[in-house]
């Protein structure tokens, strides 16, 4: 198993904070839009169907403990197969990152900072996210670990502000047939965000026993969270208000104001925000870099980083035209796209494993056996790679 | 567009003559290709006709759900 570098808490805030993310930035005026008055109701079943997701993610990294996504590809299907499965999983941590710092430098322009132009706030941001993953997860986890408590109290308390002008007369009427028909018919929600944390898969190695039970207690935490978002939203702005705005969180907290003494709070939520963006970011920057770093196994660290961030910060302008094709790409294609790499290739590699043990075979066995270069570097100190631990597989 | 390309082979070429002259010919090829995938969506950037990436897989999607029975 690899070095065990960080807890089963700090993996459950990083799973919290990876799922919420972007989503209360972009995903609640379409959620909103689907579910109506019920929407709330909408993360509720996706972050079910989440969980059931990562039961596929959990036995699969079972089968192969101590080794990452990148690495049970290779020990899987060889090291042609697995490297183009690897390079593939690249390039789908790149393009989730792609959105992630497009709605990061969409938001920005929109409402804080207009005349900067997008990519100034890309190369910001990669620059430390690169930092931070050439320090390796124990940093990451820790500085997410350290930020949680900095981010939620103020968050609830900013909400709990903001219910002032809270009616139960815009839940009425509750769960009638055909918004509840709009609730389970938005698919989105499945993709985005619960498919993505296949990403933590890159994370897995490192942490500290109760794994697969951290993951899904994050997930159920996010989906929670997002909810009771939702339902403040709806409680506080109402549906039709909701629909029309294109940040409806940060319009929420733009209205608070007590007795002119606490004022301008929008600035809080803001931070808050732009911090929980952040640490997706730097999971998926840190998932991008490692895909290539064990699979390709380069010994310098360094020029690896400068290429994924050029990468990165050329997908971010080049991700989506604007807003409307953005939205007509979540509502047709987010979970498609994003079940290929969370159910489609895991639900590969578990088959082909199943089949070599049912053959009697060890899965991994002469197959990509250098699949475990450096991953015990998960400190980004001292990369040794091409000599990290052999890949214990076979459960 | 000039601009552009006065940045970034300086930047590149720098980075990929070092790693070749470090004798590191699987770092150079690793950083050689990130080079040329960042130079093809920076060329569009600068061009500003930038590669939609989601169309791309958009049409990715539609080729797979056509080749399957259901499509």
């Amino acid at each position: 198993m690899g070095a065990t570098v960080i807890r089963g808490s700090q993996f459950y805030f990083l799973t919290v904070n990876f799922c919420i993310g972007t989503t209360l930035f972009v995903l609640i005026p379409s959620l909103v839009q689907a579910g109506g008055r019920d929407s709330w109701l909408i993360p509720l079943w996706g972050g079910a169907c989440g969980m059931f997701f990562a039961l596929l993610w959990i036995w699969l990294y079972r089968l192969y403990p101590g080794l990452s996504l990148a690495q049970i590809s290779l020990a899987a299907l060889g090291r042609p197969l697995g490297t183009v499965v690897a390079t593939l999983y690249y390039l789908h941590f790149s393009v989730i990152a792609g959105f992630v710092l497009r709605n990061l430098s969409d938001f920005l322009t929109g409402t804080i900072l207009p005349k900067t132009p997008g990519p100034v706030f890309h190369i910001m941001f990669l620059a430390v996210a690169s930092y931070a993953a050439a320090q390796g997860v124990e940093t990451i986890a820790r500085l997410n670990q350290l930020l949680t408590p900095l981010l939620a109290f103020p968050f609830w308390f900013v909400i709990l502000l903001a219910t002032v002008n809270w009616d139960w007369s815009r839940f009425v009427p509750a769960f009638q047939p055909e918004t509840l028909a709009g609730v389970f018919r938005f698919h989105t929600i499945l993709g985005f965000p619960f498919l993505e944390p296949v990403a933590l898969l890159m994370i897995f190695p490192f942490v500290d026993g109760k794994t697969g039970r951290m993951l899904m207690a994050g997930i159920a935490t996010a989906a929670a969270s997002i909810s009771l978002t939702v339902f403040a939203i709806i409680g506080s702005l109402g549906v039709e208000r909701t629909t029309k705005m294109t940040f409806p969180i940060y319009s929420l907290v733009q209205e608070v104001a007590v007795n002119d003494v606490i004022i301008n709070i929008q600035s809080v939520i803001s931070i808050i925000l732009l911090t929980l963006i952040f640490i997706k970011l730097q999971v998926l920057y840190y998932a991008a870099f490692e895909t290539l770093r064990q699979t390709f196994r380069p010994v310098m660290r360094w020029p690896l980083l400068l290429g994924v961030s050029m990468v990165l910060a050329g997908i971010a302008p080049s991700i989506i035209e604007n807003g409307i094709q953005n939205s007509e790409w979540r509502k047709n294609f987010t979970f498609a796209h994003d079940a290929i790499f969370g159910l489609g290739f895991p639900a590969l590699l578990l088959a082909v494993t199943l089949i070599r043990l049912a053959a009697g075979k060890r899965p991994g066995a002469g197959r990509g056996v250098q699949a475990g270069a450096g991953a015990r570097s998960a400190t980004g100190k001292g990369a040794q790679s091409g000599s990290g631990m052999g890949p214990r597989t076979g459960g | 567009m000039v601009a552009f390309n006065l940045w970034f082979f300086p930047v590149a070429g720098a980075v990929l003559v070092y790693l070749l002259v470090k004798r590191l010919p699987r770092d150079a090829a690793l950083f050689f290709a990130l080079s040329v995938l960042s130079y093809v969506l920076w060329y569009g950037i600068a061009r500003d006709q930038p590669i939609i990436i989601t169309h791309l897989i958009e049409q990715g999607i539609r080729g797979i759900l056509a080749l399957l029975p259901m499509g």
